[in-house]
């Protein structure tokens, strides 16, 4: 893991090199560092502390390749006060950077084994850097599934990308939708009755789950059911975010922070604390 | 819809995760109302309000399960595919579909005869129960998968 050897409290400024608009509420940003230096490394599952100047800080995410040594890259959507005026930034504006935060996804772990993702809504974004990074090396695994569920078939993400993915035949790729219109010729259900149908051999698998944390209860649960123990499942979580140091105490999840103990984390680690309704 | 040989249907049947751990005794019986079948992408299947007297077991495809709604047209709220059963009405009063039921894509499945089905459970209680258990678990799913997907699960990131 890169270790970080300068002060991360202080934002590094980086430009907008280019803006996509993913869907209606969701775009991508592609950045590059204002001074012309390289942009920070980072392992799938890390994020980034996002200073929109005079209005405020969010921790969003990197969704861009590792591999890729030009541009850092985040998928948002737009929710309050900052993201909506982050879905206002065009080409050449400059925000803030620090980071990159957070514990990745045991990549390593999963080698020699299958490996499930599962991802709704927005959590496809912080899933997609492992994506990358798998099919970088993709002999070094068995099996590789991404289930995926959206609101409907217009909030998908990465359309283009999904198809070229699933047209390389060595990765199944499931997305369903919670309701569709007439045309709609995908699934259409929650992601979790995607998992029944999943062939996984429960010793040799591990599952990568981020989405919304009810959609993560269910899809452990459905996971469970299939045979799959706590320490092979692996779950990134969310809470709001100041600092992303372990400073400020506002991520904090039971006994642990999420900015510094997590973003992600094997379930037998916090298993009793993700479905607690008081937290 | 195809129909196929018969030895087919038999084999599937036995294999099928829903009739996992039954009398083999039952799924003979069961075997003798089997038929494979299938179903081109586009085809439908049944209707709403049609009589119910048959289900699936799908084998590999996907189904889509409709309402229409006048005005907005065939409205989509559930799909099955390999491993799912397709209909259950044939076992509740008053025997009529509920839904619409259309392939999405070239299908293929198991047909069994309800009717023929509900006369022995109620010739024989045991069986009667054994099924009452599978579909009303099958019909227990479905009402909780669809009221997460009422929940808007990716609505909010939080
Ligand atoms: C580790 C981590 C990674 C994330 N990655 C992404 C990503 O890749 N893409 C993306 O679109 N979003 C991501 N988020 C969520 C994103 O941080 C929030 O959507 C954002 O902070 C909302 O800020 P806002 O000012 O626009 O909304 P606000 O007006 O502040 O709030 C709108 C809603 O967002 C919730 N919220 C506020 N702050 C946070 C926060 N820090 N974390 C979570 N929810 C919050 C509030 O409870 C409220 O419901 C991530 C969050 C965390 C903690």
């Amino acid at each position: 893991m890169p270790e970080h050897s300068y002060t991360v409290m202080e934002p590094v400024l980086y430009s907008i090199e280019r803006r996509k608009r993913e869907t209606r509420d969701t775009f991508t940003l592609e950045l590059v560092r204002e001074d012309g230096g390289a942009p920070m490394r980072f392992w799938p599952g890390q994020f980034n502390m996002l200073y929109m100047f005079g209005v405020g800080e969010v921790p969003i995410s990197i969704s861009g390749d590792p591999l890729d040594e030009a541009k850092i890259v985040h998928t948002i959507r737009s929710y309050g006060s900052v993201t909506h005026k982050m879905a206002e930034l065009r080409r050449g504006d400059v925000i803030g950077v620090r980071g990159p935060f957070g514990r990745p996804w045991p990549l390593d772990e999963l080698e020699g084994g299958d490996v499930v993702l599962a991802a709704g809504g927005i959590g496809l974004a912080p899933l997609r850097p492992v994506i990358y990074s798998i099919l970088g090396r993709r002999q070094r695994f068995g099996d590789i599934a991404l289930i995926y569920g959206e609101r409907t078939p217009s909030d998908i993400l990465f359309r283009t990308l999904l198809e070229q993915w699933r047209g390389r035949f060595d990765m199944k790729i499931e997305v369903t939708v919670d309701s569709a219109r007439e045309g709609w010729r995908g699934s259409v259900g929650v992601v979790t009755t995607l998992i029944p149908g999943l062939r996984l051999d429960a010793e040799r698998t591990r599952a990568l789950i981020c989405g919304p944390q009810i959609m993560m209860t269910h899809t452990i649960r459905a996971l469970k059911d299939k045979g799959l123990t706590e320490e092979r499942i692996h779950v990134s979580t969310e809470r709001n975010m100041k600092c992303g140091e372990g400073i400020c105490g506002h991520c904090q999840l039971g006994t642990v922070l999420v900015c510094r103990d997590g973003p992600v984390f094997r379930l037998s680690e916090i298993g009793t604390l993700l479905g607690k309704r008081e937290l | 819809m195809k129909e196929h040989a018969a030895e087919e249907a038999e084999k599937m049947l036995a294999e099928h995760v829903f009739f996992r751990d039954l009398d083999p005794a039952i799924i003979k019986m069961l075997s003798s109302s089997a038929r494979s079948v299938s179903f081109d992408a586009g085809e439908p299947i049944y209707r709403e309000g049609n009589e119910a007297d048959r289900f699936f077991l799908i084998e590999t495809g996907r189904v889509a399960i409709q309402v229409f709604v006048t005005g907005r047209g065939s409205v989509t709220v559930y799909t099955v595919g390999p491993g799912d059963i397709l209909g259950w009405s044939w076992f509740y009063s008053p025997y009529r579909r509920r839904f619409d039921a259309t392939a999405l894509e070239k299908t293929r499945a198991v047909m069994l005869e309800g009717a023929f089905l509900r006369e022995r459970a109620e010739e024989d209680p045991r069986l009667g129960y054994e099924l009452l258990k599978r579909f009303s678990l099958v019909a227990v799913n479905r009402l909780q998968d669809m009221t997460l997907q009422l929940l808007d699960l990716y609505g909010r990131h939080l």
